[in-house]
C-alpha cells in the first residue's frame, strides 16, 4: 500500500509503504495509527530534499535493518562509503546539511551517517582556520585558550 | 560504553525520544477520541527550526550532530578539531584522549604526563612504545625517567597498558598492583631485568586484578641467556586466580613445560585466544589440556615443538575455531594438512609463515573452509607453487584481505609456455572471484634482481625492450574487486601508464598502492602523485 507524504512547502510524494518505513518516525507513526490512507505532513522538509531522500530510501529498501552494534571500538571510519552513496552525497554543501537535517529529524540512521562521513571527509586534513571558515563558525578562543589546548594535545601532534 | 559522557548524551536521547514518544501518544489518544486523519497528527512534536539559519548552521548547533559528525574523524585529525571553538573543543577532546594512546618518545611522554592532570579521566589504554634515539639513549632511555606513579593516579579508567620498557622504582606487578580496574595487561618487548622478581616470586601477583582478561608478555627476543625461570614464571605457576581470555607468550625458551600446561589449564574455562611463541611445552600434554579450553577462538604457534598428530588433535577438539596462526613448524605433509583444515568448517582468518609446502597447505584450507575472510601466507616457496591458485575454485568467497609475501615464481618449471600461462591467468581469475577483497599484496620474486617481467616470456627488462604485459595475462580481472582500498604488486611487471591508469579506474576506493620501486619509473610516480594525491603511494626497496 503507498503512503502519502506532504513537504513541506506542500507537495505530495507517493512511496511504498516500505520505503516511507525506511524512516524510523514514519514506521512508528503508521505502527501506532494503523491502516490508514491520510497524507502525512512533513512540515519540516522541503520538496527538494524529501526528492533526495526518498531518492535513496527507494535505493536501499532491501537493506536489513541496521543493528545498532555493541563494538568498544570508537574509531568509525569515514571512508567506508559505498560508491552509490558517495555519487548520492555529491550535492552542494547546503543540500548536504539539509539532507542531515532530514535524516536526523525522520530518524534514517544509516542516511545520517552517510551524510556525517561525508562532511568528516570535507573536515579531514583542514585546520582550524579552514573549518571555521568552510561552516561559518566564529572562533571564540582567547589566544591564551587557544595556547593552552595546543599544549594539552601536543602528545598527540606530528605522529 | 562506560564513560560518563556518553552516558549523559544517550541519557539525554532517551529522554528526548521518551517525552516524544509520550507527547505522540497523547496526540494518538486524542486523534482516535476526536476519529481526527492523520493530518491532525503531524509532527508537531519537534518544532520547525528557526527558517532563517542555514542548513550548515542548524547541523552545527545541535551537539549531538556534530558529535556524530567528529566521532568518522581519524585519530590524527582531532587535535585541529579542538582548535576550531569552544563547544567543538568540548566534544573533541574526549575522543581524542579516549583512543588507543601510544606514547613513542620522550617529548611526547612529557606533553602528556602534564596534561594527564586534567584530562586523564577519559583515558582507557596506554602503550608505551619506544623509539628511542641516539640522544635520548645518552641519557639513560625516556622511559628510565617517566615515573608511572605520575600518571597513573590520573587515569581511573584506565583499562589498558602495555608497559614494554618502562622502567619504575619497582617492579612493574607492583607498581601496577593499587590499579585494580586493569582489564589488559602487556609486556611487550620486555627486559628481562625489568620482569625479573627474584626472590620474591612466589607468590600469586595477579590476583590484584580482578578483572584482568588479557595478558600478554614477551621476551625481548635474544635476551635468552637471561631468560631462565625466574622472570614472571614462578608468578604465574602459582597463580590460581587468573581467568584470562587472552593469553600471549613469546620468547620463554626456558620455561618449564609444566608453566604453559598450568597457565593453559587453570584458565581453559575463559580462554578465547591463545597464542604462544618459542614456548616449551609436552606436545602431547599440551593437547590434553587445550582441550578443556571450549570457547578457544583463536590459536597461534610459532616456533613450538608439535608434531603433525598433535596438530591434527588440536584441531579436532576445536572445531569452532576462527582463527589460525602458525609459523616456522615442522614440515606440515599435506596429508595432515587437509585433516587439520576439514576440522576447521568455521575458520575466518588464517596466516602460515615457513611450514614447509605452504602452498599445498594453504590450498587444502580454501578448499574447505567457506568462512575465510582473511589470508596471510609468507613464503610461497617449493615446487609447483601456482598451485594455490589451480583446480577447482576457492570455496570461500569472502575473502576481504589476502597478503602473500614471497611467491618464489619459477617461469621455467612449467612444462611448457602454455601452461605456465594459463596458471598465471588462473592466479588472476581466482584471486578476481573475491568481490569483497579490499586489501590485495602479493609479492614475487624472481631468481634475478632488477625489474623483471614475470609474463609472459619472464626475464625481458622491460626498461630497455619496452615491453608491456601481454594484455590478455588475466590481471585485468581485477576489475572487479571494487571495493579495494589497498592494492601492492612486486616483481609481477613494470607499471607502464596503460597500467596505473587502469588501476585507478578500476579501484575507485583505492587509499594505498604498494610497489617497487624499480618497477614504478618516476613519470608514472608523478602522474599518480598529480592526479591522485588520496592515493598513499608506498614503496617497497
Amino acid at each position: 500500500m503507498p503512503v502519502i507524504l506532504v513537504s513541506s512547502d506542500n507537495q505530495d510524494f507517493k512511496v511504498d509503504k516500505e520505503v516511507a518505513e525506511r524512516s524510523i518516525l514514519i514506521k512508528n507513526m503508521l505502527e501506532d495509527v494503523g491502516e490508514s490512507d491520510s497524507p502525512i505532513p512533513l512540515p519540516n522538509v522541503t520538496a527538494a530534499v524529501l526528492t533526495k531522500v526518498i531518492e535513496y530510501c527507494e535505493h536501499h529498501r532491501n537493506d536489513p535493518v541496521q543493528v545498532p552494534e555493541e563494538t568498544d571500538d570508537p574509531r568509525k571510519r569515514s571512508n567506508d562509503i559505498e560508491e552509490w552513496d558517495m555519487k548520492f552525497m555529491q550535492v552542494d554543501q547546503e543540500m548536504l546539511f539539509e539532507i542531515i537535517l532530514a535524516a536526523n529529524y525522520l530518524d534514517i540512521k544509516p542516511l545520517l551517517d552517510v551524510g556525517c562521513k561525508t562532511v568528516a571527509n570535507i573536515i579531514k586534513g583542514k585546520t582550524p582556520e579552514e573549518i571555521r571558515k568552510a561552516f561559518n563558525i566564529v572562533n571564540d578562543f582567547t589566544p591564551e585558550e587557544e595556547a593552552q589546548i595546543k599544549k594539552e594535545n601536543e602528545w598527540a601532534e606530528d605522529r | 560504553m562506560t564513560d560518563s559522557s556518553m552516558d549523559v548524551l544517550v541519557q539525554f536521547h532517551r529522554e528526548r525520544i521518551a517525552s516524544l514518544l509520550k507527547r505522540r501518544q497523547q496526540q494518538q489518544r486524542r486523534a482516535q477520541q476526536s476519529k481526527a486523519t492523520l493530518s491532525d497528527l503531524s509532527l508537531q512534536g519537534r518544532t520547525v527550526i528557526n527558517s532563517h539559519l542555514s542548513a550548515p548552521e542548524m547541523v552545527l548547533a545541535i551537539p549531538e550532530l556534530i558529535l556524530v559528525i567528529l566521532e568518522f574523524l581519524p585519530f590524527e585529525n582531532l587535535p585541529q578539531v579542538c582548535l576550531v571553538c569552544n563547544l567543538w573543543r568540548t566534544l573533541a577532546q574526549p575522543l581524542l584522549w579516549r583512543q588507543d594512546i601510544f606514547l613513542e618518545n620522550y617529548y611526547q611522554i612529557r606533553a602528556f604526563t602534564d596534561a594527564v592532570v586534567t584530562h586523564g579521566v577519559w583515558v582507557k589504554s596506554l602503550d608505551f612504545s619506544t623509539r628511542i634515539n641516539n640522544d635520548e639513549k645518552a641519557d639513560g632511555g625516556p622511559l628510565a625517567r617517566i615515573d608511572l606513579t605520575n600518571i597513573l593516579p590520573y587515569t581511573p579508567r584506565l583499562r589498558s597498558i602495555d608497559v614494554r620498557e618502562c622502567a619504575m622504582d619497582e617492579h612493574p606487578l607492583l607498581a601496577l598492583a593499587p590499579y585494580s580496574q586493569l582489564e589488559s595487561i602487556d609486556f611487550t618487548q620486555t627486559q628481562y631485568q625489568i620482569l625479573d622478581l627474584g626472590s620474591d616470586g612466589s607468590r600469586d601477583f595477579f590476583a590484584a586484578w580482578p578483572q584482568l582478561k588479557h595478558l600478554r608478555i614477551s621476551g625481548k627476543e635474544g635476551d635468552y641467556k637471561f631468560m631462565a625461570s625466574t622472570a614472571l614464571e614462578k608468578a604465574l605457576l602459582v597463580s590460581n586466580s587468573l581467568h584470562l581470555e587472552t593469553m600471549e607468550l613469546s620468547n620463554f625458551p626456558f620455561w618449564m613445560e609444566s608453566t604453559i600446561h598450568h597457565v593453559v589449564s587453570t584458565n581453559a574455562g575463559y580462554l578465547r585466544h591463545l597464542n604462544l611463541t618459542n614456548c616449551n611445552f609436552f606436545p602431547l600434554v599440551f593437547e590434553e589440556v587445550l582441550a578443556g579450553a571450549t570457547q578457544l577462538e583463536s590459536l597461534g604457534l610459532h616456533c613450538c615443538s608439535i608434531s603433525q598428530d598433535s596438530l591434527v588433535g588440536i584441531a579436532q577438539a576445536h572445531p569452532r575455531l576462527k582463527s589460525l596462526s602458525l609459523s616456522q613448524l615442522i614440515e606440515l605433509p599435506t596429508d595432515a594438512m587437509a585433516e587439520v583444515a576439514r576440522a576447521y568448517p568455521s575458520l575466518v582468518s588464517l596466516a602460515l609463515r615457513d611450514c614447509g609446502n605452504i602452498a599445498k597447505a594453504a590450498r587444502q584450507f580454501l578448499a574447505h573452509c567457506p568462512q575465510l575472510c582473511s589470508l596471510h601466507i609468507y613464503d610461497l616457496a617449493g615446487p609447483n607453487v601456482m598451485d594455490i591458485f589451480l583446480g577447482a575454485p576457492w570455496v570461500c568467497r569472502g575473502l576481504e584481505d589476502i597478503q602473500i609475501e614471497r611467491i618464489d615464481y619459477r617461469p621455467d618449471e612449467f612444462s611448457s609456455a602454455e601452461v605456465r600461462d594459463n596458471a598465471i591467468k588462473a592466479m588472476w581469475g581466482q584471486l578476481a572471484a573475491q568481490t569483497l577483497l579490499h586489501s590485495l599484496l602479493l609479492r614475487f620474486c624472481l631468481p634475478h634482481s632488477g625489474a623483471k617481467i614475470l609474463h609472459p616470456n619472464g626475464f625481458h627488462d622491460s626498461v630497455q625492450e619496452k615491453d608491456r604485459i601481454m594484455l590478455d595475462d588475466g590481471r585485468y580481472q581485477l576489475g572487479a574487486l571494487k571495493r579495494l582500498r589497498r592494492f601492492g604488486l612486486q616483481g609481477y611487471s613494470m607499471w607502464e601508464y596503460a597500467d596505473v591508469a587502469w588501476m585507478v579506474r578500476s579501484f575507485p576506493r583505492l587509499e594505498r598502492f604498494q610497489y617497487d620501486r624499480k618497477e614504478l619509473t618516476i613519470p608514472q610516480w608523478s602522474w599518480l602523485r598529480t592526479h591522485h594525491p588520496s592515493i598513499q603511494l608506498i614503496s617497497w626497496s
